[in-house]
């Protein structure tokens, strides 16, 4: 009995045959069975293995190329913020101050903005619109970040520079701690103009996750909900949020991982100085903006040592925000027996 | 529920402004996308010109 093209698992499920010819094809299509099987959980797992290699190669060479500035330096690369290539005094305070803050602003104001969007295209939105909305919110995402650089250099800086900027210092000038914040010129680039840059980057991925989590919700609790005489608002707050909370926090921690590792859209208006002021207008840098602008001029070992570390200090940063993000989740489920 | 009693009001009040606060950042979003392509068009089109 010849076998040909038949598929594998016919020939494997059928009973066993009395003759010895259809027995050894039987034996033989099952043995390619089993080395296809055993072929594929090898494939399988060396792809993982392959990520793993991957992420240690990259630990690694970030450690190697970043240790020359770290035995100079020392702890004191952490906390100095003096960074000057012609003394090769090295310092990374100033960066990572602006890579946390711009973050943080962005976060912000992304975090409230994004869930609302979510909510009015779950709840809200006539059916028709939806589709047509979300495709544009989402399309906020397919922007290159390039463009939202020089759009924000030449459109968005110079609006705040005229119209916000002096209305936030007129405004916070006289109250203690917020005029700290919104002092000085207004220059229209600065970690503020950063910050709200990079909230409209993140803005999409938390609003379309947010969307799709909200979207999944089982429609009997919400119409359970709304059965009980709840508003739209408490059903969002005591249905939805607690069902999705785990896909909003990933989307949150998404746009997160994508704030702290903006370059391009945050180099063109950062202001690129390495120092750290009180003021959210003044001038600042993040870590990937100084490696963006230095790399090519960084001549001598401990120069480009110096940039190779604030690579690791991201990697470190972002790591730290992911397991922050998995403890609070664990944490969470805990409490509420998820 | 009373639709005169104090609760009722308040509940009523935090979901109008709830529900505001969502149409308002939809708006935003929408607006943010059409001032960066109306800008984008406007400005390549002039320059190409």
């Amino acid at each position: 009995m010849k076998w040909g093209r038949q598929p594998v698992v016919d020939v494997a499920l059928q009973g066993t045959g009395s003759s010895t010819v259809s027995q050894i094809d039987r034996a033989r299509v099952l043995q390619r069975l089993r080395l296809s099987d055993v072929a594929f959980r090898h494939l399988t797992r060396a792809a993982a293995l392959a990520v793993l290699v991957i992420l240690g190669g990259i630990i690694v060479s970030l450690i190697w190329g970043s240790l020359p500035a770290l035995r100079t330096f020392g702890f004191s690369f952490l906390h100095e913020e003096v960074w000057n290539p012609v003394t090769e005094q090295f310092g990374a305070i100033a960066p990572i101050y602006g890579t946390v803050v711009t973050s943080l602003i962005a976060m912000l104001i992304a975090v409230p903005v994004g869930l609302f969007i979510a909510l009015f295209l779950t709840e809200l939105c006539p059916m028709w619109l939806r589709r047509p909305i979300g495709i544009a919110i989402e399309l906020l995402a397919g922007i290159p970040s390039i463009i939202y650089g020089i759009w924000g250099l030449f459109v968005f800086a110079p609006f705040l520079q005229q119209h916000v900027q002096p209305f936030l210092i007129s405004v916070f000038g006289d109250i203690p701690v917020l005029s700290t914040l919104f002092a000085g010129p207004p220059y229209g680039i600065g970690v503020f103009t950063a910050g709200l840059i990079l909230a409209i980057m993140v803005l999409p991925f938390i609003t379309s996750i947010s969307r799709d989590v909200f979207e999944a919700v089982p429609p009997v609790l919400k119409e359970a909900a709304y059965g009980l005489g709840c508003t739209t608002w408490e059903v969002a707050r005591y249905v939805m949020l607690p069902y999705a909370r785990v896909g909003v926090i990933g989307g949150i921690m998404l746009g997160l991982g994508r704030a702290l590792g903006e370059t391009m859209a945050v180099t063109f208006v950062i202001g690129n100085a390495h120092r750290i002021s009180g003021s959210l207008l003044a001038p600042g840098t993040t870590i990937s903006a100084t490696i963006a602008n230095e790399f090519t001029e960084a001549v001598g070992d401990l120069y480009t040592s110096a940039l190779i570390a604030l690579g690791l200090i991201l990697f470190v940063i972002t790591f730290i925000v992911l397991s922050i993000a998995r403890l609070l989740l664990l944490r969470l489920n805990a409490r509420v027996g998820g | 529920m009373n639709p005169t009693s104090p609760l009722y009001a308040k509940r009523r009040r935090r979901n109008v402004l709830t529900m505001g606060l969502a149409y308002g950042a939809t708006g935003l979003g929408l607006t943010w996308l059409v001032i960066i392509l109306a800008e984008l068009v406007w400005d390549g089109l002039s320059g190409l010109s």
